[in-house]
């Protein structure tokens, strides 16, 4: 008999299959469950933004590919985000020697059903075909917007601490429903209102208008694949 | 660093990286929209330019430590009877240049408060400093010079004897043209007396203030000319 948080979490996952919204809202649920995935495994602290990154376009696969009779999805997940992240390692290791082993020493040989999950689920092209898609899409709610990736290029914050108020302010735009319709709707930025309202300074709405909307549009949740290359301030409080 | 390919741009291509970066990067093998890259930092090209920056480093300072380290001393004293004694002292590095400059006795004026001869050439400081104090005294005066060199090598000590002895006759004209007649006792200290004054930490000049000194060591050559 399943309990009921079960049968949401499926009922979830289906509905995740084809609503974007749905599955970025599971990417960012899930996310501390990502975190321990990572972290226990690699220990290697440059590369944890990395090994997130691979966790959570993971995660996207194993929701795609989730079927209710393989059994828990959480040890599903955990088992696809496992593999990936030793592929991507063993990938690593191939091209470069490393510093030392982590196959030698912390590594227990995947077990035989999960590296045949591996095989079956994880298919890199279609990946990065939904990758293609996503960017399409979004180079479109861009030029409405009036910028191209060029300009964001050179709108984006060279500092990390300049990045990270960046999507602080975005997280803040995207918990104000109000604010966030009417930035929408308007297509630009309200830099006094938010200014106003988020504390932050009218001098950083002003000099990084273009990066911070570009950065509530792949947040907001239509873009599950790119939203999995936005950083996640591992050290700060309160990270998306 | 992860990222992915978001726009081709000829041979580059822009980026969105994992750490909320956009950059530019060239194109990889095979490149195409929606590719996920991995740059990572070239560690041999940080390391190489770490080396580079550390031989510089330490470039820079041996020559620093070179230029600023004195290998002679100039003294320059010009007395007037009782009353007038000015002298000064000039450290000059292996190159001939002036790095330090020191009153060492001035009962009436000190020229190096006014002028600054770091960095000259040892021949040209003598001569500036010498013109400045000559320029200082009364008319109608008799004037007495004693130029002192210490260097711890007898070939380049004799040298720059010579060089100095050179202007000698272009500071006499000088002093001539202001009615002030200039007399050279020039005393040169050789090899002894430096390492003397330099285990005692004392100037040469100030060799009487050393016990041990023993004057019966010393080894310089007594010129009066004139």
């Amino acid at each position: 008999m399943k309990d009921t948080h079960s049968i949401e979490l499926i009922d979830k996952i289906i509905r995740a299959k084809t609503d974007k919204r749905t599955l970025t809202g599971l990417l960012t649920d899930y996310l501390p469950f990502m975190k321990k995935a990572v972290s226990d495994m690699f220990y290697k602290r440059e590369q944890r933004q990395d090994n997130l990154t691979e966790a959570m376009l993971a995660f996207t696969q194993s929701v795609k590919t989730y079927d209710e009779k393989l059994g828990s999805f959480a040890a599903y997940a955990r088992a696809v985000i496992k593999n990936r992240l030793i592929d991507a390692a063993r990938k690593e290791s191939k091209t470069r020697k490393p510093l030392f082993s982590i196959f030698e020493e912390n590594e227990e040989a995947p077990g035989l059903w999960e590296a045949d999950i591996a095989k079956r689920n994880y298919d890199l092209t279609e990946e990065q075909n939904n990758l293609r898609m996503e960017i399409d899409e979004i180079n479109i709610r861009f030029a409405d917007w009036g910028f191209t990736w060029e300009k964001l290029m050179k709108n984006c914050p060279k500092q990390e601490r300049s990045r990270r108020t960046c999507h602080t302010i975005a997280r803040r735009i995207l918990e104000d429903e109000e604010l966030t319709a009417e930035m929408l709707k308007a297509r630009q930025m309200p830099a006094g209102k938010l200014s106003a309202k988020t504390g932050f300074s009218l001098k950083i709405f002003e000099k990084y208008r273009q990066y911070i909307a570009a950065v509530v549009l792949i947040m907001r949740g239509d873009y599950p694949y790119i939203h999995s290359f936005l950083p996640r301030f591992l050290d700060t409080e309160g990270e998306v | 660093m992860k990222g992915v390919v978001v726009r081709l741009d000829g041979k580059k291509s822009i980026v969105l990286f994992n750490n909320g970066k956009i950059g530019r990067i060239l194109n990889p093998p095979q490149c195409h929209v929606g590719m996920i890259v991995d740059v990572r930092h070239n560690r041999k090209r940080i390391f190489l330019a770490a080396a580079i920056a550390l031989v510089l480093a330490a470039l820079f300072l041996c020559a620093k430590y070179l230029y600023f380290s004195p290998v002679g001393y100039l003294q320059i004293t010009y007395e007037q009877g009782e009353h007038f004694k000015v002298a000064v002292e000039l450290e000059y590095n292996r190159l001939g240049r002036v790095v330090d400059t020191r009153p060492l006795h001035a009962k009436t004026f000190s020229p190096l408060g006014e002028m600054d001869v770091h960095g000259k050439r040892i021949d040209e400081a003598y001569k500036a400093v010498s013109l400045a104090i000559i320029s200082a005294l009364p008319r109608d005066a008799e004037i007495w010079a004693d130029i002192r060199i210490a260097q711890d090598d007898l070939e380049a000590t004799t040298e720059i004897s010579q060089c100095l002895g050179s202007l000698t006759g272009e500071i006499r004209r000088h002093a001539a043209n202001i009615n002030v007649e200039f007399k050279l006792y020039t005393l040169e200290l050789y090899r002894k007396i430096v390492m003397k004054a330099a285990t005692s930490r004392n100037a040469p000049d100030r060799r009487h203030q050393d016990d041990d000194y023993d004057d019966e060591d010393e080894d310089y050559g007594d010129k009066d000319d004139d």
